[in-house]
């Protein structure tokens, strides 16, 4: 949960507002749908079965107009005077009975066959017929051979019997004189023609049963499993094991005792619910895409601008200190990015402002020191202190004297900040004849300078702390007794590099990266990196490689005159 | 400007319908006229060869459309074969490549009535056959089906010519109309005289001796009737069963025929007596038989209430084992006493040959044969000849795969299962079959010259005599081939020659059919006396009886 809850927490906005937006709108439709569905699988139900209901009085209206015909036909039958005739005249002679058989029965009993389909055979049983005729004429007491016979009520309407295994139905209509049975009339039936109306309408998901009053099932079929008729069963029964799987309607004949249901499978009827709902999938899941579309389309417009501003913000926070961020509209949103926007350019105009000043203090620091000597009164002096050398023959003074005036005529340079190489050059000799002959020439110095870069410009004084740690740090605490210092000038394509090595002392090469980077005392390094650096940005300054008792190598890197420096 | 471009779309429209019908026709044009010659050499050959030679096959399957009348129970067709696909149509199919395609189906009660309505609305099948000779005459009259002269001569085996043959010229000329074969008629073979059957168990259980004449058999049957043989307490004897029809056909049980025959009376039909033709019911032969009905009836060997019973009634009492006597044709084991002899294995039915057979002088009748007709205009019209080669020359005599079709004559299928519900065999065939199935029992034939038929039936006797068989139909097989149609061979019953008469003008009407029947009737049970006879004649004459002989005279007037 807690999980979960962060996890909403952290999430974008974008998701957060796609999340919202996709939730506020899907839950008002799905309440809709839902209801929507629930009214109308209601309404397909009941339309179902109002039409169980009018097949099943149709198939009924359709039996029952047959049933009607018969009904009416054993009518007529009954109260034919010829049938009458028939019956009533007892011991006849065989050829009148011959006679009244061939000529009146025999069509009137035989004829209705051909107008009416379902008609198998029509029978007449009476007492005063002694011999079977064909089988239509029969003795009464013949009667009780029939199937239908047992059961029957002492009743002078007609009477229906149904055969489910003969496949007969038959209609009885019993004629009684002076209180006794003296003939029946039975029209027997095509069981299958007369219930065909009822399986006309039967499918692989209804079924149709036909009762009578007494419960007695006269007719089932269906081909759903598990509802096959059972002979033992009775309608109740039946009926109850058809209402657990199904659902039924009945109707009741007006001809007879038949009572018809009609019954379907729930899962017919839930599966025109189910069509209804496949109809409607769809249609929710178009609603569903074009929610989530438009969900995703309004939080990436929403949140363009922001997720824009935070993405700056991070860059900002990594160093950078441009601004790519920028809203035209008056929004909140638009309102932030702008305040950033005023502030990240306040504070880039602070930073100019502070790293100028910086800049511009230590050249000042510089001027103050080079001012402080007078140079005139010292190269005066110096000449003076030649010629008085010269004088007394003392040539080492005069030399010393005039490699010390050199010194600091191109050290001083007339007061400029940027002198030439080829005058870096000379000032390194004046100075490494001074510290020669303070080292009683104990170690030798080697040039290797290339012509091309003697009017390059570069920083004054720079050279002057390099050689001294040469001397002082390598050479001189060494044991070594061939003392060398190597000094090289090259130009290497836009650079200019300059070389500074001895095979002094050395050191190890962690010790001597340290030396650039930290102002370790007495070495002024740093000092000459930071302003190589300060001059000509970061990529220039110097490098240091050395290693014990072998010496170090001291690389200064500088542009050319030309490359894009800012002074 | 709207106006404009609809009409552009039209043309447009048109334009391309009519390219794609240009276009379309024109492919189908190719293709039948490759169809054409690639056919040409062979199928055209094929074709001509099918259609001149009687056993070839079509190149092509043949469907040929028939009204076809259907029978009882599914014609006794095994399981699962219908009127479209069973061991026949196979069979055609197989060897003619064949197929009918019922489009008409009537069973056999109203088929006459179903035809006429065809006839009437000009809608003929492909292939029809006609039971009723008025109707035929119509059809021919109205040009309506196809002159078959040609191919019954190209398409026709010997062996059917010879069939035909064998009843004379006047079978096939009752299908010729101006010397042209309008069609063909189906062989009524010869069945014989009907048999008086008894039931032997009762004779030996009375120790009656088996009768020689029909005396002898009336004596037994009053013997049976005063024994009260098989009539439960409160009935009344039956004796001799009798329909009210009192003559019979040839599918048609319980007349009393023999009598007539007797008496040398021929109801029913026409006759030539002194030189003229006369009716048959009006002779004094016909009023001696109906005087010695009568004396029967008296007696109470001819069955009291016959007048009261239906044909089906009469079933029922042989069936039930009420009745031990009736008379019946040469068949009768296979209806009804197929049925009797499942139910009741004691009661033992036996044929009696007692009559002497002298008709001589009735004429025969076409007016109910079968007729095979074609429709006019029919582009195959030999097929029926080749179908009734096939199914009545090839299949029976000399295919050795046609099981299936001859062994429907032991499953008695009915022959309505046929394509063409008629019969084509010899006028003797019935007693020839019998000669030969008793000559291979004798050993004097050897079974393999057997004809399919003859093999079928002699197997199935085999089964009854030797192998104990239960089957009814094995016993009826004996029963009628051997025992009863045995009879008439060893009586040395020779078919009749049959003088046909076209009477088809000369039909007796209803109300003359009612007089007589009542008449002879009131006769036989004593309500009128013999004398009465004469009345009857006189005013059988007066009702119209007259007229029609003297027509029957004038369209006969050679005979």
């Amino acid at each position: 949960m807690n999980r979960l809850r962060k996890i909403l927490k952290n999430m974008k906005y974008r998701h957060k507002l796609t999340i919202l937006l996709v939730v506020t709108s899907l839950v008002p439709m799905t309440v809709l749908a839902l209801y929507s569905h629930s009214r109308q699988s209601t309404m397909v139900r009941s339309s179902e079965l109002e039409d169980m209901q009018s097949i099943v009085e149709q198939t009924k209206e359709s039996i029952d107009s047959q049933t009607a015909v018969y009904t009416s036909l054993l009518n007529y039958l009954t109260y034919s005077p010829d049938i009458e005739e028939i019956i009533k005249e007892k011991n006849i002679d065989n050829y009148t009975a011959y006679e009244k058989y061939t000529e009146i029965a025999d069509p009137l009993l035989s004829v209705p066959k051909s107008y009416h389909d379902a008609i198998n055979r029509i029978q007449l049983f009476a007492d005063s017929i002694q011999v079977e005729h064909e089988y239509t004429l029969v003795p009464l007491d013949k009667m009780q051979e029939e199937w239908w016979s047992e059961g029957l009520k002492d009743d002078v309407r007609i009477q229906w019997r149904v055969n489910r295994d003969r496949k007969e139905v038959v209609a009885v209509r019993m004629i009684y004189s002076n209180q006794k049975l003296d003939a029946a009339i039975c029209i027997s039936l095509d069981y299958d023609k007369i219930f065909q109306p009822l399986t006309n309408i039967l499918t692989d998901e209804n079924g149709g049963i036909v009762t009578d009053k007494n419960d007695t099932i006269l007719y089932s079929k269906t081909k759903l499993p598990g509802l096959e008729f059972d002979k033992k069963e009775n309608a109740e029964t039946m009926l109850a094991k058809i209402s657990q799987s199904c659902v039924y309607t009945k109707t009741e004949s007006e001809e007879n005792d038949w009572v018809f249901y009609f019954y379907k499978s729930q899962e017919a009827i839930s599966g025109s619910v189910r069509r209804l709902l496949l109809e409607e999938i769809p249609l929710i899941l178009a609603c569903g895409l074009i929610i989530l579309f438009l969900g995703l389309a309004f939080s990436r417009i929403f949140t363009r601008k922001i997720e824009e501003l935070t993405r700056n913000m991070d860059q900002v926070n990594h160093g950078s200190r441009e601004v790519t961020v920028s809203s035209d509209s008056e929004d909140e949103v638009g309102i932030l990015v702008n305040s950033f926007r005023n502030m990240m350019d306040e504070i880039n105009r602070l930073i100019d402002e502070v790293y100028v000043n910086k800049i511009a203090l230590k050249e000042y620091e510089l001027k103050a020191l080079q001012a402080q000597i007078n140079p005139h009164f010292l190269y005066n002096t110096l000449s003076m202190m030649n010629w008085m050398a010269i004088r007394s023959n003392q040539m080492d003074i005069s030399k010393v004297t005039l490699a010390l005036s050199t010194f600091y005529r191109t050290a001083l340079s007339k007061g400029e900040d940027v002198v030439t190489v080829e005058n870096c050059i000379q000032n390194m000799r004046a100075y490494l004849e001074i510290q020669l002959t303070m080292h009683d020439n104990s170690f030798t110095v080697d040039w290797d300078i290339d012509p091309t870069i003697k009017n390059e410009k570069m920083p004054k004084l720079l050279l002057q702390p390099v050689v001294e740690n040469a001397i002082e740090h390598g050479i001189d605490e060494t044991e070594n007794e061939d003392k060398r210092i190597f000094l090289s000038f090259q130009g290497k394509g836009e650079d200019v590099e300059i070389m500074v090595r001895d095979n002094g002392l050395g050191m190890e090469q962690e010790k001597a990266e340290k030396l650039v980077t930290y102002q370790a005392k007495g070495y002024g390094l740093q000092n000459v990196n930071d302003r190589i650096r300060l001059l000509y940005g970061e990529k220039y300054g110097i490098q240091i490689f050395s290693e014990p008792n072998k010496g170090t190598t001291v690389v200064m890197k500088f542009p050319k005159e030309g490359g894009n420096h800012e002074m | 400007m709207k106006c404009k471009r609809i009409t552009i779309m039209i043309l447009f429209c048109s334009f391309v319908l009519s390219g794609c019908g240009g276009f379309s026709v024109q492919t189908t044009t190719e293709k039948s006229e490759n169809a054409e010659e690639s056919g040409e050499g062979q199928d055209t050959e094929k074709w001509q060869q099918a259609a001149s030679d009687t056993y070839s096959a079509y190149p092509e399957l043949v469907t040929y459309t028939l009204g076809q009348m259907s029978g009882a129970n599914n014609s006794n067709l095994p399981e699962g074969d219908t009127y479209e696909d069973n061991a026949y149509t196979r069979y055609l199919r197989k060897m003619l490549n064949i197929q009918n395609d019922n489009v008409y189906m009537e069973s056999e009660d109203r088929y006459d009535e179903f035809v006429n309505i065809l006839v009437k609305d000009q809608t003929l099948p492909d292939v029809l056959v006609v039971s009723d000779r008025e109707t035929l005459k119509e059809l021919v009259d109205n040009d309506l089906i196809e002159d078959l002269t040609e191919v019954y001569e190209n398409c026709t085996t010997s062996k059917i010519k010879e069939m035909f043959e064998s009843y004379g010229s006047d079978l096939l000329n009752a299908g010729r109309f101006d010397g042209k074969l309008m069609a063909i008629p189906e062989t009524v073979t010869d069945h014989g005289p009907n048999l008086m059957w008894l039931r032997k168990d009762w004779m030996d259980e009375l120790g009656l001796d088996e009768p020689e004449t029909l005396d002898d058999a009336f004596d037994i049957i009053d013997t049976f009737v005063e024994n009260r043989m098989g009539t439960p307490e409160g009935e009344e004897p039956v004796g001799l069963v009798c329909d009210t029809e009192l003559v019979g056909s040839t599918s048609s049980s319980y007349s009393v025929d023999p009598v007539f025959d007797k008496f040398q009376a021929s109801p029913q039909r026409w006759v030539k007596k002194n030189g003229e033709i006369i009716y048959g019911s009006v002779t004094q032969e016909t009023k001696n038989a109906l005087s010695y009905l009568h004396e029967l009836y008296e007696r109470g060997v001819l069955d009291q209430n016959f007048a009261l019973r239906a044909s089906n009634n009469l079933r029922d009492l042989v069936v039930n084992g009420r009745c031990g006597a009736f008379f019946g044709l040469w068949w009768t084991p296979n209806n009804p006493l197929m049925d009797v002899y499942e139910k009741d294995k004691t009661a033992d039915w036996e044929p009696y040959y007692l009559q002497e057979s002298e008709k001589g002088q009735a004429y025969a009748s076409f007016r109910d044969n079968k007729y095979v007709v074609v429709r006019k205009g029919y582009e195959h019209p030999e097929i029926v000849m080749k179908i009734i080669s096939v199914l009545f020359d090839y299949t029976r005599y000399e295919a050795d795969d046609a099981d299936e079709v001859n062994e429907y004559f032991a499953l008695n299928v009915d022959p309505t299962a046929r394509p063409l519900v008629i019969n084509v065999d010899y006028n003797e065939a019935t007693f020839q079959i019998t000669r030969d199935i008793r000559a291979v029992e004798e050993g004097t034939k050897k079974e393999e010259t057997l004809s399919a038929i003859e093999k079928s039936y002699y197997d199935a006797c085999e089964k009854f005599l030797h192998e104990n068989s239960d089957v009814a139909e094995d016993w009826a097989a004996y029963k009628s081939r051997v025992s009863a149609v045995g009879l008439l061979v060893d009586g040395h019953y020779q078919s009749p020659e049959m003088n046909y008469l076209d009477d088809t003008d000369g039909e007796i009407p209803k109300s003359l059919q009612k007089l007589e029947k009542d008449s002879f009737i009131q006769i036989i049970m004593g309500v009128k006396p013999v004398s009465y006879f004469d009345t009857f004649v006189k005013e059988w004459y007066e009702q119209g009886g007259e007229e029609l002989t003297e027509q029957i005279r004038r369209s006969n007037p050679g005979e």
